[in-house]
């Protein structure tokens, strides 16, 4: 019998997570641990790794097969272009403090695509080999150049068999045309709804009047499209967090049940920031949320979620979920998903985009004016998977996890620390400890708000194995 | 200028490694040396099967046992594992 | 009941005949030697023309049977409809033999066997534009390099045709692949039954020692070939119990099925006879085939209900139901009279028997 290569961690007391690199998973002891690695393995031990198919008999054989088949699954293979973030303009309507792309203002000149751009952006487009696309309009505040979201949209409609599109939009000034614009079934809009109404007001929407039609916007757009097509997220500053309870109920009093709890992301500003973004106080705050996500949905029978945990847990338990590009292995760049600035400049991410505006750092990979630089996707592209670095290979959380080449450049220069060195991993390992501890609960309250996450009636008993 | 460094009290800890790892032993150093780079780890000139830890103040000895066994079980399953990881890449990417 | 037999008279012939019944002699797509035009009615009496041979058929009453596909076998006085054209059930029987005794069984073995490939493959070429035939037996790959000719030579004149193969995977060899992969594995989903992760179990239930064994390899075979696999569990007292066990061993070793049905048992055949020992009323208790269900669902398995009448299955479950029982065979009871949700329901096998079936039936 050949047992698949374990990865552990220790969970404290005596207890251990076990996994292998098809993403099975299970919990043990110590005792196991030093059975396993002096080679001691006792007949129950052979059983219960054998009965869940953790070994196997012979290469190729219906175990074997099955682990390869979830060992691929977990891969992210390399397709198409099938996704693009667009931004028309940088130009925007509202001056939020902590905005990522130092937006240039309303009435300035120079910040929008030109009808050149424009061209190239549909000769981009037309060259894609795939049948899909996921359109994102970003800026700035797209809105500002509705034209060009419907010149894109057309041309996209008309050339993709299937085809999404989301606008990004702060929901400030909403004409006749824009909402006409949002009626379609294949258009979403994305918008900001941070922590609690003060909060929103002080950072964002600034006056009372302007954040007034903000929410009779957002309320209209909810009342209109449904949660489905309405997303809305924070951003929220660690040094100033809301209250837990608060922040949630504003959810879901708007009918927004999936919150997204992001950090604003200090790097590049003036300021000094005082709190490491991992700071305990962050994570405190987010246990606190999802712990009220969890009362709440028990008693009033919701399934609100904090999205990122419940993305989480697909992954462990399912594999996949490669359409949400920030956590995939291996996390290809400038293959699958381009972000194509107001400037024409590239980007691999957002994010990419974002810093390279706030920072001295230059995370371009081509123009539409010269395309791709192939050499520097090639040298990026190094280091998009975590088989064989040498923190991940013995990292438990291996299968489920993904590097972020983006974000170890533009904080650390350089992409080869060691993994605990990095935001990246600390995050991704505390919130694992979390979706795992969440899972392995025992309390029925838990149980029945993990299983809404995973989109079930109830957590069955072994779908979570313990070997004692 | 007079030298501000206070100068602590440096101790060497002996601790025992199993035979079963004791191939291991060189790659668990070079890991530990970096995730741990507060202490100073290194095979003894004498036998194989000790390790010496060079540290200030007092060691969790416990704790730092744990760490060391963790690294040499997981250069072990890497390095046993290699086989069966060509397999599936082999099954999955032939032909 | 749709029959799927009519009576016929014509003059004696050697070979099958298999022609498709035209009422419009001005259609385009005419193969000559096999289109049988209609030339005149009296009553349910029709009398068609196949290139000069008169054929005299008993229409059956409410159908006008346009572009079936009938095959008639020398010496006979009936038809068989091998391809209804407006119906959605099409299956080609290939073999009564088989080497597996199901308890549940709706097609009983029989020892002999009659090879009817050609006039199949015949009856595949007339088919509708992208039907989807259903192959079953007894055991087609009993047949396996006549069945395999079959497939290979129907995909290259039909390509657009879809197959439902049922097999019990028993005879698949690691040399099956490379052929396997020669066809379009997008237009054929292999149906194959496992009613237990248990080896006792599973063997107990089909009547045959190592039948679970060699089922996990022949699963592996066609999963190498890129098979479209749909897994098919009956549920039965006998494996009631151990739906769950199933449902994660599915998730774990045979995570690349395409579906995993779990049905209700059929009262024809073997099913009739263990009636009373095997029928399991879900209406009354849903639990078991709930675990099941939500173990598949948990990992990302799909998964199907057929012939579960909606009223029997709990509201949060009904969206795996399937209308999935053929319409040749299909009834509804008095209690199904104006329930909402009658033209999405399975229904009824004909040979339902009321008296000792579900307890709870009831109109939505």
């Amino acid at each position: 019998m050949s047992i698949w290569p374990l990865q552990f961690r220790w969970l404290g007391q005596s207890e251990y997570l076990f996994s292998n690199d098809s993403g099975a998973f299970f919990r043990s002891d110590e005792r196991f641990l030093r059975r396993y690695t002096e080679e001691r393995l006792t007949e129950e031990d052979y059983q219960f790794l054998s009965d869940h198919d953790f070994a196997f008999s012979d290469v190729g054989d219906a175990p074997f097969l099955g682990h390869a088949y979830h060992w691929m699954k977990r891969l992210n293979t390399a397709a198409e272009l099938n996704y693009v973030i667009l931004v028309p303009t940088l130009r925007c309507n509202l001056t939020c403090d902590y905005c990522q792309v130092s937006r240039a203002a309303e009435t300035a000149k120079g910040f929008d695509w030109t009808e050149s751009d424009l061209n190239l952006v549909f000769k981009i487009l037309s060259e894609v080999k795939g049948d899909s696309l996921k359109v994102e309009f970003q800026g700035g505040e797209p809105l500002l150049r509705l034209d060009l979201l419907q010149a894109v949209r057309s041309f996209v409609r008309e050339r993709f068999k299937y085809a999404e599109f989301v606008v990004c939009t702060n929901l400030q000034s909403v004409s006749k045309e824009a909402w006409q614009f949002f009626e379609s079934s294949d258009t979403l809009i994305s918008t900001s709804l941070d922590g609690s109404p003060d909060l929103h007001r002080k950072l964002r929407t600034k006056s009372p009047d302007a954040h007034d039609e903000f929410l009779s916007n957002l309320g209209r757009a909810m009342a209109q499209f449904g949660p489905e097509r309405v997303s809305a997220l924070p951003t929220l500053d660690v040094n100033d967090l809301p209250d837990p309870a608060e922040f949630v109920e504003q959810y879901a009093e708007l009918g927004i049940h999936s919150i997204f709890l992001r950090q604003v992301n200090y790097q590049g500003f003036a300021r000094k920031v005082l709190h490491q973004s991992n700071s305990t106080s962050w994570y405190q705050f987010y246990r606190s949320v999802v712990h009220y996500i969890i009362e709440k949905n028990h008693c009033e029978d919701l399934a609100m979620e904090e999205f990122y945990l419940s993305h989480l847990l697909r992954r462990v338990i399912r594999g996949g979920q490669n359409n949400f590009v920030d956590l995939r292995n291996p996390n290809w760049l400038g293959i699958d998903y381009i972000v194509i600035d107001f400037d024409g400049k590239i980007y691999p991410t957002d994010e990419a985009r974002m810093l390279s505006r706030v920072r001295h750092i230059d995370l371009a990979i081509g123009s539409l004016q010269t395309g791709l630089d192939q050499q520097k996707l090639w040298q990026l592209n190094q280091a998009v998977s975590n088989f064989d670095d040498p923190d991940c290979a013995h990292c438990v959380y291996r299968p489920y996890c993904g590097l972020d080449v983006i974000d170890d450049l533009s904080r650390y220069q350089r992409v080869d620390l060691p993994r605990h060195m990095t935001h990246h991993c600390n995050k991704h390992m505390t919130l694992f400890d979390y979706a795992f501890e969440l899972l392995y609960s025992e309390s029925p309250v838990v149980r029945s708000s993990v299983a809404k996450w995973l989109g079930l009636t109830s957590l069955p008993d072994n779908v979570c194995l313990v070997h004692k | 200028m007079e030298d501000k460094s206070i100068i602590e009290k440096v101790s060497i800890t002996e601790i025992y490694v199993p035979p079963e790892f004791s191939e291991h032993l060189d790659r668990a150093l070079v890991r530990l040396a970096y995730l741990f780079p507060e202490f100073q780890v290194s095979q003894s000139d004498l036998d194989q099967l000790t390790i010496r830890v060079r540290h200030t103040p007092k060691l969790d000895t416990e704790a730092f046992s744990r760490e060391l066994h963790h690294a040499l079980a997981r250069e072990k399953i890497r390095s046993e594992g290699e086989p069966l990881r060509r397999a599936l890449l082999h099954s999955i990417f032939e032909r | 009941m749709i029959p799927l037999q009519l009576k016929v008279q014509t003059a004696a012939h050697a070979e099958p005949l298999v022609f498709r019944l035209r009422n419009d002699e001005h259609a385009t797509d005419i193969v000559p030697g096999k289109d049988a035009f209609l030339k005149s009615r009296s009553g349910n009496l029709a009398y068609y023309d196949l290139d000069g041979r008169e054929i005299q058929v008993a229409l059956p009453s409410g159908e006008t049977c346009d572009n079936d596909v009938v095959m008639v076998l020398p010496g006979r006085s009936t038809a068989h409809r091998l391809i209804r054209s407006a119906s959605r059930h099409n299956t080609l029987l290939v073999t009564e033999q088989c080497d597996q005794l199901c308890v549940m069984c709706s097609q009983p073995p029989k020892a002999s066997h009659n090879d009817l490939f050609r006039p199949f493959f015949d009856a595949c070429l007339l088919a509708p534009r992208e039907a989807v035939i259903g192959i079953s037996g007894g055991e087609p790959l009993l047949h396996k390099a006549r069945l395999f000719d079959f497939l290979f030579m129907v995909h290259l004149n039909r390509p657009d045709l879809c197959f439902h193969i049922l097999t019990n995977a028993q005879h698949f060899e690691e040399a099956d692949v490379d052929f396997l992969r020669q066809l379009d594995q997008s237009k054929i989903t292999w149906g194959v039954p496992v009613y237990a992760s248990s080896a006792e179990i599973h063997d107990r239930i089909v009547g045959k020692v190592g039948a679970y064994a060699t089922l996990q390899s022949g699963l592996t075979i066609l999963a190498k070939a890129g098979a479209r696999i749909e897994l098919r569990t009956v549920v039965l007292r006998s494996n009631l119990g151990a739906l769950g066990a199933l449902a994660r061993t599915i998730a774990t070793r045979f995570p690349y099925c395409t579906v995993w049905a779990i049905m209700q048992l059929e009262n024809i055949g073997y099913g009739r006879q263990n009636w009373q020992l095997e029928f399991a009323d879900t209406s009354t208790d849903f639990v078991a085939v709930k675990a099941g269900i939500d173990v598949a669902l948990a990992f990302g398995i799909d998964v199907a209900l057929y012939n579960f009448p909606l009223c029997t299955v709990p509201s949060n479950y009904r969206i795996y139901c399937c209308a999935s029982i053929s319409d040749w065979k299909q009834k509804f009871l008095p209690e199904c009279d104006h329930c909402i949700a009658q033209h999405t329901c399975c229904g009824f096998f004909e040979w339902y028997p009321e008296d000792r079936g579900f307890e709870r039936v009831q109109r939505l």
